[in-house]
């Protein structure tokens, strides 16, 4: 027998399709397309490679270490897209599209790329989405609700749920704390896992092991530095200037003595509390206790003397969809992303035996200054993992 | 009938550790005198080949050699593709090493990652990078991605190159140590959490050859005894 080479193998986690999935696919995918071109979502795309540094820029260390990064034969690192979003407000941003007088509502369809560890996730899955720039009232939170629930409702699927909750909730709460920005990072991050697999020691065991608890501060004391609080920054200041540059020699490497100086400064201003971060992580978990109605979420705050815009803007914002039937009040849903501001929502799929989200979306003002773009008018969106819902409609 | 090739370092500690090894395990390695880097095992169907640390990974996938020893830390930097070659014993109990990250000692504020990524974004906000020499930019990268540090540059070195700061092309290395003396001798100090990879020699071979069920036991005569009857 002839000699041949071994055959390739296609790469794990990814997948062939045959007619029959591709035909699934398209027609979910032309089903919400079409949906999002009836409310006046005009279609936008882009490139499925990226530079590197647009996906960093936009997205907290956890989307990183699942990028496709690579170099391109010009020595560029670049990476394959791990959603749209970042893409869009590029593309905008630098055709001028993205300005604080003029509103813009696009949609968007393709593969997108993430590097799961786990064998259960496709490394390659089709997204369709839509993003909303230009409004920063709950109205606008409110359409995208009733954007995501039309798009259900368009689909044919009875078993999803859409779960609502609020970052600034979160954050008016946290805000009753003497916390600096990147501990309550950390909490909001974490709470999504708060209270399910996780208590009130295991959150206190991860954040010790990130070193949010007790970062190193022994240098104080090897430089003889007096003032340590945050009370009289100047004294500091001028104290490590002297005793930095008596005490710190060659090699520096690109860092200057002053580089040096600031972050120092920042750490101590940043300096975590134990007892400020238990006694706010018990506040979280009490809040996620709850049973998710804006009454007792209410009371909550009354309680504790917490005056919350945040809660009547979640109120004002679920007051506002118009056909609530799918949409469920959750406060744990936080979306794992530094990036969101605001409302967030989770697409959820149930029926007996399976629980998997399909989709979610919400508000992220803050990520076209981000990326670099003057823009101050409020962004929002939403996508679908449309490979899990075509594999839903086969079932169905 | 085909032999089995078994590879192994040629020269430094690792070398010496392997011979050791497999003497302890009384399997006697017979070098032919003329030929410096070719030898076999006397009373069974293996050819010993004598390679750089370096190149084994890359022989072994590429079927220049069926069963390799090998520093774990260099097996996975240098793979390229995770289903061709497999690790048989993980530890061999010799070779032991670190792969660490390590910063200039005037970083004073700098004990922990989580102080590097805020320093990498403090650099980057200069038009700046951090650089960081190292041999190992596969393992390196990995690991500061999964510690959320995202901005950085990887400088190739090779040799002695903990004096990278002091000469001024890098700012931080990520090097082997055993005892970290050299690192502390070029006023560099290692980050409490920045213990890359903690490597030992191993046993690696091809996944073909790798009989279902192979128990891994330290019993490398039964081990090399077990693929010779399941593949030769």
């Amino acid at each position: 027998m002839e000699k041949l080479p071994q055959p390739i193998q296609i790469l794990k986690q990814f997948l062939d399709r045959d007619q029959n999935s591709v035909n699934l696919v398209k027609e979910s995918s032309d089903l919400v397309q079409n949906f999002l071109d009836s409310c006046g979502y005009i279609s936008i795309d882009t490139p499925i490679v990226e530079r590197t540094d647009l996906f960093i820029r936009k997205a907290s260390g956890d989307i990183s270490s699942q990028l496709y990064t690579f170099e391109d034969p010009e020595g560029i690192s670049v990476s394959l897209r791990p959603d749209f979003t970042a893409s869009v407000i590029r593309s905008l941003g630098n055709s001028g599209l993205l300005n604080d007088e003029d509103s813009i509502k696009v949609r968007y369809s393709g593969p997108v790329f993430r590097f799961f560890s786990d064998d259960s996730s496709l490394r390659q899955f089709n997204q369709v989405g839509a993003e909303f720039f230009g409004s920063k009232s709950n109205k606008a939170d409110s359409e995208l609700i009733e954007l995501a629930n039309g798009s259900i409702r368009e689909l044919g699927l009875d078993s999803l749920e859409i779960r609502v909750g609020h970052i600034g909730v979160l954050s008016d709460l946290l805000s009753h704390f003497n916390l600096p920005s990147r501990a309550k990072l950390f909490l909001i991050n974490e709470f999504s896992l708060v209270g399910k697999s996780y208590g009130l020691e295991q959150i206190l065991n991860k954040a010790k092991n990130q070193n949010l608890l007790n970062g190193n501060f022994n240098f104080l004391d090897e430089l003889q530095i007096s003032s340590k609080k945050t009370n009289d920054l100047e004294k500091l200041n001028q104290e490590l200037t002297t005793k930095l540059e008596n005490k710190i020699e060659n090699p520096l490497g690109s860092r200057s003595i002053q580089d040096i100086r600031e972050r120092i400064i920042e750490k101590i201003i940043s300096r975590t509390s134990f007892k400020d971060f238990s006694e706010a992580t018990q506040s979280l978990l009490g809040l996620m206790e709850l049973d998710g109605s804006l009454e007792n979420i209410k009371k909550y705050f009354k309680k504790r003397n917490i005056n919350s815009s945040e809660v009547e803007k979640l109120e004002e914002i679920i007051d506002g969809v118009s056909e609530k039937d799918k949409v469920v009040i959750d406060l744990n849903v936080t979306r794992n992303l530094a990036y969101y501001t605001g409302m967030v929502f989770d697409i959820f799929y149930n029926n007996s035996d399976d629980s998997l989200i399909i989709g979610g979306g919400g508000r992220y003002d803050e990520l076209p200054k981000n990326l670099g773009y003057q823009y101050n008018s409020g962004a929002l969106g939403f996508a679908f993992n449309i490979d899990l819902v075509s594999e839903i409609m086969g079932k169905e | 009938m085909n032999k089995l090739r078994l590879l192994l370092p040629s020269e430094g500690a690792l070398s010496e550790g392997a011979l050791n090894l497999l003497e302890k395990n009384n399997i006697s390695v017979i070098k032919e005198k003329s030929r410096k880097y070719i030898g076999y095992i006397k009373g069974m169907n293996v050819d010993v080949l004598f390679q750089r640390s370096s190149d084994i990974t890359e022989e072994v996938e590429s079927g220049n050699g069926d069963l390799g020893i090998v520093g774990l830390d260099r097996y996975y930097e240098y793979r390229k593709n995770s289903e061709s070659t497999g690790v048989i014993i993980q530890n061999l109990g010799f070779g032991d090493a670190k792969l660490v990250l390590a910063c200039p000692n005037s970083w004073l504020d700098v004990s922990y990652l989580s102080d590097l990524s805020d320093v990498a974004i403090q650099l980057r906000n200069k038009g700046l990078d951090l650089r960081i020499a190292t041999k190992y930019p596969k393992l390196v990268r990995n690991f500061l991605k999964q510690a959320g540090v995202n901005y950085f540059v990887l400088v190739s070195a090779s040799g002695g190159f903990e004096a990278a700061p002091i000469l001024g092309y890098a700012d931080m290395i990520a090097d082997i140590t055993v005892t970290g003396t050299t690192i502390r001798d070029n006023d560099l100090k290692i980050l409490k959490d920045g213990i890359v990879f903690e490597s030992q020699a191993s046993l690696i071979g091809k996944k073909t050859l790798i009989p279902e069920g192979l128990i891994a036991s330290q019993d490398l005569k039964k081990i090399i005894n077990e693929i010779l009857n399941y593949k030769f």
